[in-house]
């Protein structure tokens, strides 16, 4: 699915955002194809603005960002082949699921309405309360039904802006099935996530984005390889540091101590196993914890370990 | 998680608060008092502070003027006196009104925003006792801008004669009529205010919602009075809390109201805007109590 | 689809409570047109087309009904779903602007109309039953729709301009037409109260006594019309730039 020219559906050219003095998006390059594209970065990374920047409701400060061999920026003809899932969980409460995606279909032009608006409603399984008003629905709920607006006109290209908020296993696992039929259909999928799991099926396709900056992209096992088995720092308060460090101290999950002020620092080289060790020991100690905080759970930490190795 | 870890519980020393618990009247004192901080935007950024004290000091106007004008007039050796204290009221009605539509929305709209009245309504305190802490709040707020600008102008002008102990003994029966209006009015203003402003989490709304309102009748009852003789426009009178306050101000004060209705004998129709203004007050708590019974938190 | 999102627009501000309150204050004159049909308008000296279409029409409806409608209807048309993010999904939509515009303009035109016309039309044939009508009604009928869609033109252009569009419209209606245009009388060429009452002047035959406008008619006519010109096209060419913030 590609245009006259041969283009990618989706690309970002060194596209920049900047509010003043704060960058929410630097210097970012990349082509989004055929397929599922998982975007995953912290809260406040910038996903929701190129995002936006694609959906062309905000302007590139630098660089361009096209769409369909388009500019984004001030192009309305654009959105009939754009299909925009937006983050927030506000939609008009008085009308009901089957209005809602109606009138999506209407303002899209489409020549039967009606008969689009049943079928999105049933490929994301609302028939059930399409006729109750949305005010009233589950936030899943209105997740579903804000996806069967944006696919009513079948779009070549989909963007979701963290979709899985608040979905429970059961419901993330059908919006992704639904997306991978959608996807093998040869459309241009993109969602956003701060959550790592959720990439899992998709295999090449992980952007992700820290701090405004792509930090890494490819492959979401090794992704999540360097996320989980790097090693981890945790710092613990308890009724007994000194205690407990010595008994810490003979796990082999631990690989290095430092007693302070502020409580004790533990570097462990295996992640699992020692949030399982240390309430164990803790109680055979008899000790207390009173905190524990891992210290570098961050994607920015991921970052700098990702960029210093 | 390991599988070892699936059936047990491990006891981390998790305790529960077994201590003495303060009580209703101590929830009911420290809402209050943290709502009226806010309703000044203690607490809050700056830009918060701006409305109540900016709107604060435009109402001491008057008094600060007459206090100048005093110094220089009674250096002549004449006494001038720009505006008496029941007359006060009516010259600030529009600051009062201002004032109240924007308090009143930072008072109850930042709970009915975030949804923070779940909080408020599990605890020993009850819808009832919000409702009047919120009420009591915002009554409290009105006390500061009318009976700060009144006192202001008592005091000022006593200190203008330079013998301040002398104007108090002389001046004394000033006092009650001041507390008293400022209180009448507070309470009926207040009242109103949170009433319209408990209706909507946004508080453009409420204060859109406030102002429309009062000068929509505002400007009725000014109509109604410049056309219509005055044994007609008792009706209207009642209509705008501007004139009602101003009624009964006056009484307080021995002088005559502005907005006067002729009939056989004074005395029974001024304590009409006392009775107006105490049921238009009983209404608005009413209907504030009622919409805090009746929210889903 | 202008269509389709106007009856969308309109099922907006018409909800429950909004359509109720705005119908209590579209009551206000004809309560007052009530009580000058009962006690009669003539005691206190002056003329019952006076009091029409000064008092009544120009200081109530014009002055104050008129305005605020136009503010809550106008303000609310666009700028609820801008500040809620719902603005998204007529965005997101190869639907051209300016009909985006023209269907919430319409609408709030319509919403405003619905009630401050209809309250000025039985309030003032209320008041001048049995008199002389010297047009009075249809006057300010007239010019109340055209003032109803330069106000409304300009509320909506605000919000797509900016989020305190409530308190700057505010601040127009009283700060600007109600008090400066007293101490400063060249501001109510600005003013569009004024190209109100100076359309209802000319398409009435009212006395000069009893009620005259500051602007003439020709001055009025044509400020109206830029007003809702120009207003309508600044606010297409500001939707079509409209950024999403950190909101939407």
């Amino acid at each position: 699915m590609t245009t006259e020219t041969g283009t990618a559906p989706v690309e970002v050219i060194s596209a920049s955002k900047w509010y003043g003095n704060v960058v929410a998006v630097n210097d970012i390059s990349f082509e989004l194809r055929p397929g599922i594209t998982g975007l995953l970065g912290p809260n406040g990374a910038g996903k929701t603005t190129l995002l936006n920047m694609m959906a062309g409701f905000l302007r590139p400060s630098a660089g361009e960002v096209r769409v369909m061999g388009r500019a984004a920026w001030h192009n309305v003809e654009m959105y009939a082949d754009i299909g925009l899932v937006p983050e927030r969980e506000a939609v008009y409460p008085f009308l009901t699921g089957h209005e809602f995606v109606l009138l999506s279909a209407q303002l899209h032009g489409l020549p039967e309405p009606e008969h689009a608006t049943r079928r999105a409603l049933r490929a994301v399984e609302m028939t059930d309360a399409e006729n109750r008003r949305t005010g009233g629905y589950s936030k899943g709920m209105k997740q579903r039904v804000k996806i069967a607006a944006a696919i009513v006109h079948d779009p070549d290209i989909l963007l979701l802006d963290e979709p899985f908020n608040g979905a429970d296993p059961r419901q993330r696992l059908q919006m992704m099935e639904m997306l991978q039929e959608m996807a093998a259909e040869g459309r241009t999928i993109l969602f956003s996530s701060h959550i790592l799991e959720e990439m899992e099926r998709l295999g090449e396709n992980v952007l992700v984005i820290v701090a405004g900056r792509l930090a890494a992209s490819g492959d979401y096992r090794e992704i999540r390889r360097l996320m989980t088995d790097r090693p981890h720092t945790f710092r613990l308060r308890t009724s007994d540091d000194r205690k407990f460090a010595g008994a810490l101290l003979a796990d082999e999950s631990v690989t290095g101590l430092e007693l302070g002020d502020e409580g004790l620092t533990v570097r462990t080289g295996a992640f699992s196993t020692f949030i399982t060790v240390a309430p164990r020991i803790a109680k055979e100690q008899g000790v207390s914890i009173l905190e524990i905080v891992p210290r570098d759970e961050s994607l920015e930490s991921v970052f700098e370990y990702l960029v210093s190795r | 998680m390991s599988e070892r870890a699936a059936g047990s519980i491990y006891d981390l020393g998790y305790q529960r608060y077994e201590g003495k618990r303060l009580g209703r009247g101590h929830t009911f004192r420290a809402l209050y008092l943290e709502s009226l901080r806010s309703a000044f935007g203690f607490g809050r950024k700056t830009s918060s502070k701006v409305f109540p004290f900016g709107l604060l000091v435009v109402a001491s106007f008057p008094a600060i003027v007459q206090i100048i004008i005093g110094t220089f007039s009674s250096g002549a050796g004449v006494n001038l006196e720009l505006l008496a204290a029941e007359d006060y009221f009516e010259f600030i009605s529009v600051v009062l009104a201002l004032f109240c539509a924007a308090v009143a929305p930072e008072l109850v709209g930042r709970d009915l925003r975030n949804r923070t009245l779940a909080i408020y309504f599990s605890r020993s305190m009850g819808r009832l006792d919000y409702s009047a802490a919120k009420l009591a709040a915002m009554v409290t707020a009105m006390m500061v801008i009318t009976v700060g600008p009144l006192s202001l102008l008592f005091i000022g002008n006593g200190l203008v004669t330079n013998d301040l102990p002398a104007y108090i003994s002389d001046e004394w029966g000033l006092i009650l009529p001041i507390l008293g209006s400022s209180l009448l009015a507070s309470i009926l203003i207040g009242s109103i205010g949170v009433a319209i402003a408990s209706q909507t989490p946004r508080r453009m709304f409420g204060t859109i919602g406030i102002l429309v309102p009062l000068l929509l009748l505002f400007t009725f009852t000014n109509i109604v009075y410049r056309s219509f003789d005055s044994n007609v426009s008792w009706i209207a009178i009642y209509l705008s809390p501007f004139t009602v306050i101003d009624g009964f101000t006056k009484w307080f004060f021995g002088g005559t109201p502005e907005f006067v209705i002729v009939l056989s004998s004074d005395e029974p129709m001024r304590i009409a805007y006392v009775l107006a203004a105490l049921m238009i007050t009983a209404v608005s708590s009413a209907v504030v109590v009622w919409r805090y019974e009746r929210i889903d938190p | 689809m202008t269509w389709v999102l106007f009856r969308l627009t309109m099922r907006e501000l018409m909800g429950q409570r909004r359509a109720v309150l705005m119908g209590l204050f579209g009551l206000l004159p004809v309560l007052l047109a009530a009580i000058g049909l009962l006690f009669g308008v003539e005691d206190t000296g002056h003329s019952t087309q006076q009091f029409a279409a000064d008092e009544l029409l120009g200081v109530l409806v014009v002055g104050m009904l008129l305005p605020l409608v136009a503010l809550i209807f106008g303000t609310a048309a666009l700028g609820s779903e801008i500040e809620d993010g719902t603005a998204v999904y007529i965005l997101a939509k190869p639907v051209a602007r300016w009909k985006v515009i023209a269907s919430k303009v319409g609408a709030a035109w319509v919403a405003t109309s619905a009630i401050v016309l209809t309250s000025t039309i039985v309030s003032g044939l209320m008041i001048l039953a049995g008199e002389e009508q010297q047009g009075i009604v249809p006057a300010f009928s007239v010019a109340i729709l055209a003032g109803g869609l330069a106000y409304v033109t300009v509320f909506v252009l605000l919000t797509a301009m900016t989020g305190r569009a409530l308190i700057i419209g505010l601040g127009y209606v009283f700060i600007w037409e109600g008090v400066l245009t007293v101490f400063a009388p060249g501001a109510q060429l600005f003013s569009i109260r004024e190209y109100v009452l100076g359309i209802a002047d000319w398409l009435s035959s009212t006395s000069r006594g009893d009620f005259e406008a500051e602007l003439a008619a020709t001055t009025s006519l044509m400020m109206m019309a830029v007003v809702i010109v120009v207003g309508f096209v600044l606010a297409v060419r500001r939707l079509r730039s409209f950024e999403a913030g950190e909101q939407a």
